[in-house]
């Protein structure tokens, strides 16, 4: 028996869903250069020279210790800016089943209508074409009549999958972006626990000689810059899940255009199956123009496709024409079908379900860190900080 | 049908001619004198086309000469017509300029730019900020000058229709409508006496260009926030021609 034509399996991995973030793993996540590292540090050392020179009831320092408060204000609320539009993202991809979700259940419904194992009984499958002829050539009429279906279907597929490609690419540039923002963070979390280190080291020098001036900068700049160090940090996860998240919407994309595809391959690949199967069981010759026409800008459009149908089709020639039971190779090329849909409805299934979990976590955190921005904003809106606790570049 | 008679008389007659033609034929035959008479007549005849010809021409020219004037009497009109209508429009435009026109919107002050509308806000603080330049020292008005450079960008961005949230337009008021005019007109307001006098630990002129760099920026900022929907438009296009077309449309 010859063997029936088989497409190589396909599996499509939904991601794994994206687990909180905490603060304290969140920094580090990006690289800061050396240079860049060695420029904030001297920054800081700057500042706390500067702090330490001043009278510590001058309204000087008070206005140095302002600049604290305010750190990272501007880095935060542009990663918070963002923050909205990146958990906008995977819930609309989990609410709008795409133009490629209903397409492909219309597939389904035309395909399962040309099923040959409804349209060609058993027994016409046994006895070959003489006895019940009329009803097979009456089934591969009906695919006649379906083609221009199919091909809407199939052009539809190709547009969905053009939409998903689309997607991916604004979620790429939305990722470039977060990570523009994480960079500017990741410096300012720098720079705080810097001010953390330098002057907890110059309180502790201070003690014995002034402490006062100890005191007083104990309880105003290093408790603000230890504060803001807690709300750049919240922010940096929040971000940080939010970059993962938008990965996982991608990877989701990547792996139904990858179904969308196979789809259309074995679509396509059943019809000429049963262009094949028409002539050797009722030597019908089966004419289905549109999808001819379809295989050429299938073939263009999707480019892993071409190579499979070409190596595909030569084999259904030469199968369907040797094969005693042609009728199997065309059950099977449904099969393959069928498959391929299976898979992309387990696939959308758990990806679902990993969608909805990260995006239930990243609204929890997000919901806490706008607490600590909305204390940055408060608190950020009347000093201004100087050059001198910024980012590089 | 000709008998030998009429061939004999026939060869007869061309022989004559023959040699009629052999001595000269009729060139010869007349004598010099009247060779000369019929080349006067011929030359008579060519004076008087001459003279006829140059008749006609005069009459052309005259005629053409008078067309020429009446087109020119024409062109000349309309000429003239048009210098006087641009005329009129300059000295509309300088009569406009100098302030003639009753119709000139009333310059903007601080309380009206407050209430102003947003579509007209930035182009009213420009023209008020005009008007305060003269006052401002030179570092501010150069300030000013740039400021000025910004608003045309923030006013193009809101005439085309830049995707303007209602916080983002409030933002945009409050700046350009509220707190540009009240740091300028707050300067002015001090004596020019004391406006490079320490006060409060600076003084006001430091606190001016400090002021107007601070607007500077945001205004900047607002023109890079307002841009950020069409910038990333158009990144968000080019990386999927790359993805569609570069990278083969499948993923790897």
């Amino acid at each position: 028996m010859a063997t029936t034509p088989e497409a190589p399996t396909i599996t499509l991995t939904p991601p794994e869903p994206v687990p909180a973030v905490a603060p304290a793993q969140a920094a580090g996540l990006v690289n800061l250069a050396p240079e860049t590292t060695t420029k904030l540090d001297a920054k800081v050392e700057a500042y706390i020279a500067d702090l330490v020179a001043q009278d510590a009831a001058s309204p000087e320092f008070g206005k140095r210790v302002d600049a604290l408060t305010s750190m990272g204000r501007k880095e935060i609320a542009t990663a918070a800016g963002m923050s909205n539009r990146f958990l906008d993202r995977p819930t609309r991809a989990i609410d709008k089943d795409s133009g490629v979700g209903a397409s492909l259940l219309e597939l389904r419904r035309t395909v399962e209508s040309l099923d040959p194992s409804k349209g060609l009984s058993k027994r016409t499958k046994i006895l070959g074409v003489i006895p019940f002829g009329n009803r097979a050539k009456r089934y591969f009429e009906s695919y006649v009549s379906a083609q221009g279906h199919i091909k809407g279907i199939l052009d539809a597929l190709a547009r969905g999958k053009d939409e998903l490609l689309k997607d991916n690419a604004a979620i790429d540039v939305e990722r470039q972006k977060l990570w523009e923002a994480m960079g500017q963070l990741e410096q300012m979390i720098h720079i705080a626990k810097a001010l953390d280190a330098g002057l907890e080291d110059k309180v502790l020098d201070l003690d014995h000689t002034d402490p006062a001036k100890a005191k007083a900068i104990r309880e105003s700049a290093l408790f603000y810059t230890r504060q803001r160090t807690q709300d750049l940090l919240t922010q940096m996860a929040v971000t940080v899940q939010g970059y993962l998240a938008l990965d996982l919407v991608r990877k989701n994309n990547v792996e139904l255009i990858k179904g969308v595809e196979r789809a259309s391959t074995t679509t396509v690949a059943a019809l000429r199956t049963a262009v094949t199967v028409a002539q050797a069981m009722t030597n019908q010759r089966l004419v289905l123009q549109q999808i001819e026409a379809l295989n050429s800008t299938t073939a263009k459009m999707i480019d892993s496709t071409s190579a499979l149908l070409k190596s595909q089709t030569a084999r259904i020639h030469e199968q369907a024409a040797a094969s005693t039971i042609p009728v199997e190779t065309l059950q099977r090329a449904f099969q393959n079908i069928y498959d391929t849909m299976d898979t992309i409805d387990t696939f959308k299934v758990k990806a679902l379900d990993a969608m909805k979990q990260t995006v239930n976590t990243l609204t929890n955190e997000v919901e806490k860190s706008r607490g600590y921005i909305a204390r940055a904003e408060g608190a950020g809106r009347g000093g201004d900080v100087p050059a001198l606790l910024s980012p590089e570049g | 049908m000709p008998t030998s008679d009429d061939a004999e008389r026939i060869l007869a007659a061309a022989r004559q001619v023959l040699a009629e033609q052999r001595a000269g034929g009729r060139r010869r035959a007349m004598p010099q004198g009247q060779w000369r008479t019929m080349r006067r007549a011929r030359r008579q005849r060519r004076g008087r086309g001459i003279a006829s010809a140059a008749m006609i021409v005069l009459v052309a020219l005259l005629a053409f000469h008078m067309v020429m004037v009446l087109v020119g009497l024409v062109i000349g009109l309309a000429f003239g017509l048009i210098v006087l209508a641009v005329l009129a429009m300059l000295m509309a435009r300088v009569w406009r300029m100098i302030g003639g026109s009753p119709r000139r919107a009333p310059l903007p002050t601080v309380d009206t730019l407050r209430e102003a509308p947003l579509a007209r806000v930035v182009e009213d603080t420009q023209r008020w900020l005009d008007a305060q330049r003269r006052g401002l020292p030179a570092p501010a008005a150069r300030s000013v000058d740039l400021i000025g450079l910004k608003l045309d960008t923030l006013s193009a961005q809101i005439g085309g229709g830049a995707d303007l949230g209602p916080e983002l337009a409030g933002d945009i008021r409050r700046l350009v409508g509220e707190h540009l005019p009240g740091v300028v007109s707050a300067y002015a307001a001090v004596p020019a006496a004391l406006r490079a006098e320490t006060h409060a630990g600076t003084s006001p002129d430091a606190q001016l260009a400090a002021s107007l760099a601070t607007i500077d920026g945001e205004i900047d900022a607002l023109n890079r926030q307002l841009a950020s929907g069409a910038l990333d438009r158009l990144a968000v296009e080019s990386r999927y021609l790359d993805m569609r077309y570069r990278e083969g449309g499948s993923p790897a």
